[in-house]
């Protein structure tokens, strides 16, 4: 079998289909001073059953451990050897290792993430990430804000495995043995289930005779039969409703809000991220202007957010406790009166243009290629193109964004508060 | 190749061909060390002020001209400095709307109340973050007086400033004299230096008769004595710690070996203090030191947050590390942090921003600034030796501590 070519574009992206099953997206940046090549894969929180809850992050920690036979920290050490900035990241939806290099070590990064991907799973080595990850978590539940977004989800997805922090709970990550983690493993991180981006300044070749070499080293597991099965994907239904809760250590009320929004597979996403540019842009947007232009708030945004099978209005606001209903009065009042009239012309274009902006500025950096490629071909099978994209969304008329508008989603609000004790206020 | 404009600013154009944006820098000698005593954030509050209306734009037709140029634009001040920035794709636009900032700010005493609350939300947001706390207390720790205070104030102090005070103090101040501005990016240089000549060129200052137009110089930096502090406990599950020691300045010869010696102790996944801290104990999820530099003196800051049972054992290894760390770094330690900070410095090459930030950060620090090569040629020659003796010429024997105690809610 050979490498198979499944799309390419004008611009010299490629997609191609390695004979492992393994997909690989490149694009080539001439003007750029390095590389960054990343490993995917499909899995993350919102496919973990409740008691692997944290799984898919763990296992992630667990990656830079390395392979089978090593020790700890020699990964890191080849890694580093090469210049790479290596780290890793997990979400609802996908596992992803990377690493930024100069051009010419971007093979032999893509060598050594490889051996990341099939990384061993040592009891003495998971006591400790074990340790790490609960640190992860006491600091997220002594940030107010990120406590806001906790509370958020669980309201806003409850029932759902969106409900739940990607970290997990300090129980469920304090109780993940290292056979649940193999199978973990087992199951997911496997070649027909991974896709290889690298974009930047590179030479293909040598890159893709690297990952082919590396895969056919991997060893073969089979899936287990019954372990770590991943829950069924099923697009969840935001549910309406406020929460609020006093945190020991705000000092500030911090709000975060979810409203239902569009897939990534929907036509009218750009119209979406537009539209709630019009709202939430900091310098464009009413909710600046309603409430951190007057002073009110020390931010107020929106914006949307879309996923492979559904999509997020997101937004929320940081104020002094004794200006917190008058905050949330006006942002409410705001998000009422966008889906009451259509976007006024001026305001429109200015939105969309800091979009546009903001493509043609983030296309810049290889290491910030990497996530929109790998979602753009995840959800929509596209090679992503931030100056196709950007011309698209400067000549978006506000007509775009009617039927989203008048089908009022920001109606349907889960609303989060998180507020300091009441004798600090 | 640097450039004075006519009005003695000094201007830095740099070409990117093929980078696909531009990007705009833009500092004075302004900042915190210049608040009065009794006004802690003046600078803070004039810089905000000055933003909410310059060039016959008001705050919101300033930012919807950025926006509708399709131009990213931010500022700020610190302890030394105050900044403008911008990144976009079109030169002269950013550069004639951000140069009203400086050469025409309105200081309407209707804006004043706004300002005031601006400067004093961002303080009082900051109040509540612990790394934000342990920084504040750190550098207040770290820097001998005027440097020693946050350039965010306090709101107490910003609550009751009065305008024609605040006014006086930018507009003595506010002043070409030490200025710098920097573009890079895909740019033609003479048209850029025109560019440059017609906006920022036109900046005479604006002061008001009061003052001879001339700004004082700014008071040099310093260091205090190490010290231990612990901050009053919060309600957290994590207690944090914040390490400094000194260091030599940027201008020493040996800076590049001792940025060499402070990438094994603390860049990247290998390093020392996140082979010990995390992977090897795992006491922390996130440890971080770095260099921080003011012109003519340097220091090192780490930091690190962990469960309060094990605070103590995190510290003293903590400071086991940065203590050895003049007992200098082995040739595979050398090797990596060479790599890893040629890498870095590749990355800051691949947008038109990062090379303007650095551009800035060498004529600040050095008064000069280097090439990408040669940043590149300064991290390739020192060896294990240079580096060792940069390490021993600023040993951490006696560092200052900072602790802010979590407890149980």
């Amino acid at each position: 079998m050979s490498v198979r070519l499944l799309a390419r574009d004008p611009a010299g992206r490629r997609a191609l289909r390695l004979p492992e099953g393994a997909t690989v997206l490149l694009e080539p940046m001439p003007h750029a001073a390095t590389a960054a090549v990343a490993f995917s894969f499909p899995v993350g929180s919102r496919d973990e059953p409740d008691e692997w809850a944290g799984a898919s992050h763990l296992l992630e920690h667990m990656a830079f451990k390395g392979p089978h036979g090593g020790t700890a920290g020699e990964l890191d050490r080849a890694f580093e050897a090469l210049g790479a900035e290596a780290n890793a990241w997990t979400s609802e939806d996908s596992t992803v290792l990377h690493a930024t290099v100069l051009p010419e070590s971007a093979a032999a990064a893509t060598t050594w993430l490889a051996v990341a991907a099939q990384p061993r799973i040592d009891e003495a080595d998971l006591e400790i990430e074990r340790e790490v990850v609960i640190e992860e978590i006491w600091a997220s539940l002594d940030d107010p804000e990120e406590r806001a977004t906790d509370l958020a989800h669980a309201l806003a997805y409850a029932g759902h495995p969106l409900a739940r922090p990607v970290l997990g709970t300090h129980a469920s990550v304090a109780g993940m043995t290292s056979e649940r983690l193999r199978a973990w493993r087992d199951r997911h991180w496997r070649p027909e289930r991974l896709t290889v981006c690298v974009a930047g300044r590179f030479e293909a070749e040598p890159v893709i005779a690297a990952l082919l070499k590396a895969l056919a080293a991997w060893t073969q597991r089979p899936v287990p039969t019954a372990a770590a099965r991943p829950l069924r994907r099923v697009p969840p239904t935001l549910q309406a409703g406020r929460v609020s809760e006093v945190h020991p250590a705000a000092e500030r009320v911090h709000a975060v809000l979810f409203a239902p929004g569009l897939a990534a597979t929907s036509p009218d996403r750009i119209a979406a991220a537009v539209w709630a540019r019009t709202l939430g842009e900091p310098g464009v947007g009413a909710l600046h202007y309603a409430l951190v232009d007057p002073g009110l708030a020390d931010h107020a945004e929106l914006l949307h957010e879309p996923s492979e099978d559904f999509g997020t209005f997101a937004g929320g606001f940081a104020c002094a406790p004794e200006a917190a209903q008058e905050v949330q009065d006006r942002f409410l009042a705001e998000l009422q009166r966008a889906q009451e009239r259509p976007a006024d012309a001026a305001v429109w274009r200015r939105a969309a243009r800091t979009l546009a902006s903001d493509l043609r500025l983030h296309a810049q950096r290889p290491a910030e290629r990497v996530e929109p490629l790998l979602r753009a071909w995840s959800t929509r099978g596209r090679l992503h193109d931030p100056a196709e994209l950007a011309a698209q969304v400067h000549d978006l008329p506000p007509a775009a964004a009617e039927s989203l508008r008048t089908a009022r989603p920001l109606d349907r609000l889960a609303l989060a508060l998180v507020r300091p004790p009441a004798n600090s206020a | 190749m640097p450039h004075r404009l006519t009005n003695g600013l000094r201007a830095v154009v740099e070409a990117r061909p093929g980078s696909g944006s531009v990007a705009v820098r833009a500092a004075l000698p302004f900042g915190s060390v210049l608040d009065p005593p009794d006004l802690r954030g003046a600078a803070q509050l004039a810089w905000t002020w000055a933003a909410r209306g310059a060039g016959g734009r008001n705050a919101r037709e300033r930012q919807e001209a950025f926006a509708d140029a399709g131009v990213r634009a931010d500022g700020g001040v610190g302890r030394d400095l105050a900044w403008l920035a911008a990144e976009g794709t079109e030169l002269t636009e950013a550069l004639s709307l951000l140069a009203p900032a400086w050469c025409a700010p309105h200081l309407d005493d209707a804006e004043f109340p706004v300002a005031v609350r601006h400067a004093s939300e961002a303080a009082a947001a900051r109040a509540e973050v612990p790394e934000v706390l342990v920084d504040v207390a750190l550098s207040a720790r770290v820097l001998a007086p005027p440097y020693d205070r946050d350039p965010y104030g306090e709101v107490a102090d910003l609550q009751r400033a009065e305008a024609p005070r605040v006014r006086a103090h930018l507009r003595r101040h506010l002043h070409p004299a030490g200025g710098l501005v920097i573009v890079t990016g895909d740019l033609q240089p003479e048209a850029a230096l025109r560019a440059l000549q017609e906006t920022f060129g036109a900046f005479r200052g604006t002061a008001d008769g009061t003052t001879d137009g001339v700004q004082p110089p700014l008071p040099p930096a310093a260091l205090q004595p190490a010290s231990r502090t612990v901050l009053p406990d919060r309600a957290l599950r994590q207690t944090h710690l914040g390490v400094a020691w000194p260091l030599l300045p940027a201008h020493d010869p040996r800076a590049a070996a001792q940025a060499l010696g402070m990438a094994v102790l603390a860049e990247g996944g290998s390093s020392r203090l996140f082979t010990r801290l995390r992977e090897h104990d795992g006491l922390a999820y996130a440890v971080q030191a770095s260099a921080v530099a003011l012109p003519g003196i340097a220091w090192a800051e780490a930091t690190l947050a962990t469960a309060h049972a094990r605070s103590d054992r995190a510290e003293a290894v903590l400071l086991s590390e940065v203590r050895r760390l003049a007992e200098g770094v082995s040739e595979e330690e050398l090797v990596r942090a060479r790599a890893l900070l040629r890498t870095r410095e590749a990355e800051r090459c691949d947008t038109a921003a990062g090379r303007a930030d650095a551009i800035l950060r060498d004529l600040v620090l050095l008064g000069r600034s280097r090439s990408p090569a040669e940043r590149d040629q300064d991290l390739r020659l020192p060896g294990r030796r240079e580096v060792r003796e940069a390490l021993q010429a600023a040993p951490c024997l006696d560092p200052t501590v900072v602790r802010l105690s979590g407890r149980p809610a």
